[in-house]
């Protein structure tokens, strides 16, 4: 307590020197995770876990909360001089310096697995997330499939050294052998710990997990009925998951990763944004979102695929569709620019 | 078309003390193509800047801040002549610098598309009396638009000084000389006090709260920035005995860092050659008419590297005027593009070396102090 308020003391005699500037402004000369206006992470390492996929080790500064298993954080990069914001779950266990595990998919992605090395500077915000373990877990069954074994890991490599014979259920579908991120930490896991049970489905040799109730989950855990569910991964795969779940009465927790979108919610439409004045065309299947930020235009946003709510903005007038759905709202309100399009037009307050 | 444009230039001579909107008579089809040609070049540099430009911002910036931890450290020390000049110089220098080609250029908006809050026009607050956000407006909303119309571009002359014949003549202009000289070291207080628009409110334009809100926030700035510089700063030098010595150091570097500022900005409007507009010329005006306006009305110094450097690249006053938001960096990449161009329209595109375009714009100021 008395700490604080003497830092506080001190930075304030310091600022009157700094003025205009906060004195974080100054430090950064000295130390490039100090900022004044965001959390700021280094890189520390990368590792290599599959052709497409890395794990970027890194040091959080000043403002990082730790996570909790199978969170996950806003994670901003510079691409090619522009800041560039998207959601990854942190795969490290509790309690360890943060990292998170990326599979090239588009344009951050790619950027991170590719090109962050030892001091790339990223920005950070909080982990959030509910996709997390109970306080006592019951036995477990994780359906995961390719990059959503990230958040799966972290829960994995913080449950079992703490509860060794826990019993858990891992079914993870990649690929191929050679796209399984984590394959031989998780065998390694499974051997030190006995309450572990891995089952890998390699997509190109074994076919795609059939979800009905006569087909694979039944008989590659026959007490699935029982079992704690999570899943995590593409939306369609998780979807089968949910419904899976659903059908005989039990409950799901799911982290997606995308979102599906429905191609007869296409077409064109226009944004009028009242603050500013300008109009947006928005073409093809974007979201509100991505049409503003295609145009170089900023809009607030989190996880950008409808769950956090941070995109909210006003809706004063027109209406937009669901992009998942097609569903068309018209009253006015708040709307999730993320996962909305304009139906055809719509007025936004921003 | 080349052949209709020789045959206009003789034409232009004539009408140059004469303002009319299209003092060089291009043709709707000519303002076009200018347009055309200027957009050109913004869509090139726009779709060009990047990771370089990027890393150029925050190395100006790192430097910067280097440079004022220095002075002030050697301030400190200021009673021993080294330390002092020492100090000077990186304070002037700091300061240079961060009015001028980080402070201005951020608070134009020209970095804005790097996404970052550190280095952002909503965000940024620069070390000058004047606030950025009274400043943005002045100088982006009011002058970048109006550029030298007069009446309505209120840097013509910043409502003290004569700088058009087609101001009236008051005999408080016969001053015009001794304003200006005492404007030059004290110009962010002449900027700060501008923005107020005092003036505006005595004419009834611009409400009381607003005024009163907007002299608030000038003298908040004022009091923190000169406690800064001019208190604070001297008392803990005082520690090693060098309290005046360092006032004197922090008046000096304010001092150099206002005659620079203020030099450099008179060379941007005011040598001859740059032309001021009426309020009839820009009725219904075209982008291209815009560009033409902004070619026109402003004029380049011509220098070193380092030169334009400690300018902000205000330097490249006409690349700036046609590309507000385009980043500094650029200006000099732009500048042969713009000045072909120029030429091929028969534009004129008036620039010079730093001690003639100074000159050029004092003598303005001595003259117009007469009817
Ligand atoms: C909670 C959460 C956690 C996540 N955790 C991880 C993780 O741990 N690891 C990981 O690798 N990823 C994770 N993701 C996904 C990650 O956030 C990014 O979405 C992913 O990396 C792709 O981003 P990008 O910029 O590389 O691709 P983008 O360039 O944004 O493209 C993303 C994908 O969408 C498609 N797309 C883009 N626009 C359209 C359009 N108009 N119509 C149709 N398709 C389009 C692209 O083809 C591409 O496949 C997570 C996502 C969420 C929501
Ligand atoms: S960004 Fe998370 S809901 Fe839209």
């Amino acid at each position: 307590m008395k700490n604080k308020s003497a830092r506080k003391l001190l930075k304030f005699a310091v600022s009157q020197f700094t003025y205009p500037r906060d004195p974080k402004d100054f430090l950064q000369v000295f130390n490039n995770l100090t900022s004044a206006r965001y959390t700021r992470g280094i890189v520390s390492h990368v590792t290599r876990e599959t052709p497409d996929t890395s794990t970027i080790f890194f040091k959080a500064g000043d403002g990082w909360i730790p996570h909790v298993a199978g969170q996950w954080a806003r994670i901003g990069v510079s691409l090619n001089g522009k800041r560039v914001w998207r959601p990854f779950s942190i795969s490290a266990a509790e309690g360890h310096d943060p990292s998170i595990t990326v599979k090239a998919n588009g344009e951050v992605s790619t950027f991170l697995v590719h090109d962050a090395e030892p001091g790339t500077l990223l920005y950070l915000e909080e982990p959030s997330g509910q996709f997390v373990l109970e306080e006592t877990p019951a036995s477990i069954l994780f359906i995961v499939a390719g990059s959503g074994i990230t958040p799966v890991m972290s829960m994995l490599r913080t449950l079992m050294p703490r509860r060794p014979d826990h019993d858990v259920v891992l079914l993870y579908s990649s690929k191929s052998r050679e796209d399984c991120i984590f394959h031989d930490e998780i065998l390694e896991l499974a051997d030190q710990f006995p309450g572990l049970k891995p089952i890998f489905r390699f997509s190109r040799e074994d076919g795609r997990i059939d979800f009905s109730d006569t087909g694979d989950i039944p008989r590659l855990c026959p007490d699935y009925q029982d079992r704690e569910i999570y899943s995590s991964g593409p939306d369609s795969f998780v979807t089968q998951v949910q419904d899976m779940a659903i059908l005989f009465g039990g409950e799901s927790r799911v982290e997606r990763f995308d979102l599906t979108r429905r191609t007869s919610a296409s077409g064109n439409g226009e944004v009028y944004f009242a603050k500013s004045g300008e109009t947006l065309e928005v073409t093809g299947a974007d979201s509100i979102l991505e049409a503003a930020e295609n145009l170089g235009r900023q809009l607030p946003h989190g996880c950008r695929i409808g769950i956090c709510r941070s995109c909210l903005v006003p809706m004063t007038d027109g209406q937009v569709s669901d992009i998942r759905t097609g569903e068309v709202t018209h009253d006015p309100g708040l709307v999730q620019t993320c996962i909305t399009r304009p139906a055809p037009w719509v007025e936004l307050d921003v | 078309m080349t052949a209709t444009l020789e045959e206009q230039t003789p034409t232009f001579e004539l009408e140059r003390s004469r303002p009319t909107p299209n003092p060089l008579n291009l043709t709707e089809e000519q303002l076009i193509e200018l347009e055309v040609k200027f957009d050109a070049i913004l869509d090139d540099i726009t779709a060009k800047r990047g990771d370089s430009d990027a890393r150029y911002i925050n190395r100006v910036i790192k430097l910067q801040r280097s440079l004022e931890m220095v002075g002030r450290a050697s301030m400190l020390f200021s009673k021993h002549k080294p330390f002092w000049f020492l100090g000077v110089g990186c304070l002037a220098g700091g300061k240079i610098l961060e009015n001028m080609e980080i402070g201005h250029n951020v608070l134009h908006g020209q970095w804005d598309w790097m996404n970052d809050m550190e280095i952002h026009s909503t965000t940024w607050e620069w070390d000058f009396v004047a606030p950025a956000s009274g400043w943005q407006r002045t100088h982006n909303e009011t002058h970048h638009t109006w550029t030298n119309v007069v009446g309505k571009d209120r840097d013509v002359g910043y409502n003290v000084l004569r700088m058009d014949p087609s101001q009236p003549w008051r005999p408080a202009n016969l001053l015009n000389p001794v304003i200006n000289a005492g404007l030059a070291p004290m110009f962010e207080w002449g900027i700060a006090i501008y923005d107020v628009e005092f003036d505006q409110y005595l004419e009834g334009t611009k409400p009381k709260e607003a005024m009163l809100k907007d002299l608030k926030r000038v003298l908040k700035k004022f009091g923190r920035q000169s406690a800064k510089d001019f208190v604070l700063s001297p008392l803990l030098a005082s520690l090693t005995g060098s309290a005046k010595s360092s006032i004197k150091g922090y008046v000096a570097a304010n001092v150099i860092r206002n005659l620079w500022a203020h030099a450099v900005i008179f060379c941007g409007h005011f040598p001859d050659g740059a032309e001021t507009f009426t309020e009839e010329d820009i009725e219904n005006e075209s982008r291209g008419h815009w560009y033409l306006r902004q070619a026109m009305g402003s004029a380049n110094i011509d220098g070193s590297k380092f030169m334009h450097f400690m300018t902000g690249n205000l330097s490249f006053q006409i690349e700036h005027h046609l590309f507000p938001d385009l980043p500094s960096n650029r200006m000099a990449e732009i500048a042969p593009r713009v000045k072909a161009i120029c030429e091929e329209y028969g534009i004129p595109y008036t620039s010079g070396p730093l001690p003639k375009q100074v000159f050029e714009a004092w003598r303005k100021v001595f003259r117009l102090a007469l009817p």
